[in-house]
């Protein structure tokens, strides 16, 4: 096990395997094998507890299906010692998972893109910049910024010369 | 209601993430939400170029992108047939990738460049329905002194000779040609040809080519190769049957 502290001191344990879908923690376990306690700076507890949830996820379908063909004998070691609560069905796919995983507001959004960068932890950060991009996708320029709350700092006339500059984009 | 614009304040590398995910086109407009956005998406890593709608715009617009750029991965583009020339002059390239749909028109348009300098290619693909020269071989071994793999799809091929030797790999695939050419890359790796050929081919330098582990496959309908090949060259009638021979040099070479 492995105790993550996020940045408001929160204490999270967690299997090993858990902690290391995140990059940085894999290279700290790798570079010293006695490694029992991460403080995290960067990340307040109610992200933290969010990321775990989908690294626990990740692992857990993982595992799983590395177990399939096995018989199932998982008591004891995979039982959830993070406390959030997997309330997925087994019979879902990990993508339907994901998508409702990521039905989050935007704060909680940039949030977790921050939180999957520091930590690097590539199928986070892929699914949340995806989620921006879908936000993005099919908006017009007007409604980007009122989406993202981007304050125009262009004059009118310097948007205008920007638009002519840019002709392809705006066919 | 004074919400944050926290969007903007990403850092670069991670709105380079979500543009990355849009379309070039897409990723290009958000250049007026703000001054932060600018040239954001000018500076993607990779970029798919799409020449549909007005061609002017388009080339006005490749011709910025590269004046902008301080480094380009790889091009994907599906581009008009006058090509901007500025493509041919990128020195930050390392990978270009051109892919151009038949116009359903005759003649072939040519692919003739006023001049190639790409010093930093290494990665040449083209998969375009256009008719390349002596000339333009000639300039683009000139101009790529790292030019490592070239790959030609469906091009009609008018030149005689490809001359590299720092060419590794090589594939010419469905192309068209009625000529021999002469294939005198002695440090070649790796040599894939396919597809219906009427032309031959000559194997210059193959005695150097036996010492390297050569990674050889062909397959050919019609095609004749003929050359300073040692030996028996395996031949094969039958139309795209598909032959791979791995590491026959030494054999050829017997």
């Amino acid at each position: 096990m492995i105790t993550l502290t996020s940045s408001d001191g929160v204490q999270f344990d967690v299997r090993e395997a858990v902690a290391k879908e995140s990059q940085i923690i894999r290279d700290m376990i790798q570079d010293d094998c006695v490694i029992t306690n991460i403080p995290l700076a960067n990340v307040n507890h109610k992200i933290l507890s969010i990321v775990l949830e989908y690294c626990q996820m990740h692992v857990d379908k993982t595992e799983m299906e590395v177990n399939a063909s096995k018989h199932q004998t998982t008591t004891g070691e995979g039982s959830s010692s993070v406390p959030v609560a997997l309330k997925v069905s087994s019979n879902k796919n990990l993508n339907d998972w994901d998508k409702e995983f990521i039905n989050v507001d935007l704060d909680t959004l940039y949030d977790l893109i921050l939180a999957a960068n520091y930590l690097n932890i590539s199928g986070l950060l892929n699914l949340t910049t995806q989620a921006a991009a879908d936000i993005i996708k099919g908006k017009t320029t007007e409604e980007i910024r009122a989406t993202f709350n981007i304050k125009n700092d262009f004059t009118p006339e310097e948007e205008a010369a920007i638009r002519k500059e840019n002709p392809w984009a705006f066919e | 209601m004074n919400r944050i614009d926290r969007l903007s304040n990403l850092p670069d590398t991670i709105l380079h993430h979500i543009l990355s995910l849009l379309s070039t086109r897409e990723a290009g407009r958000t250049c007026v939400l703000a001054k932060r956005w600018v040239n954001l998406w000018a500076s993607l890593p990779s970029l798919v170029l799409d020449s549909k709608g007005n061609e002017s715009n388009f080339e006005h617009f490749v011709n910025r992108v590269f004046r902008l750029r301080e480094s380009l991965s790889v091009v994907s583009s599906i581009l008009p047939l006058a090509l901007p020339g500025s493509i041919f002059r990128c020195e930050s390239l390392e990978e270009l990738m051109l892919d151009v749909p038949y116009p359903g028109i005759e003649p072939i348009p040519d692919l003739r460049p006023k001049s190639i300098s790409l010093s930093r290619l290494r990665r040449l693909d083209i998969n375009a329905v256009v008719t390349l020269y002596d000339d333009f071989m000639v300039k683009l071994m000139s101009g790529c002194a790292l030019l490592e793999e070239l790959s030609l799809r469906l091009c009609k091929l008018e030149f005689s000779v490809i001359p590299s030797d720092v060419l590794k790999r090589l594939l010419i695939g469905s192309c068209d040609h009625s000529d021999m050419i002469y294939i005198h890359t002695p440090n070649l790796l790796c040599l894939e040809l396919y597809g219906a050929l009427l032309g031959g081919y000559t194997f210059k330098d193959m005695v150097l080519w036996s010492r390297q582990r050569l990674n050889f496959k062909v397959s050919w309908m019609n095609m004749i190769i003929s050359g300073a090949i040692p030996g028996t060259m395996p031949m094969c009638s039958e139309p795209f049957q598909m032959l791979r021979i791995l590491n026959c040099m030494e054999r050829w070479c017997r």
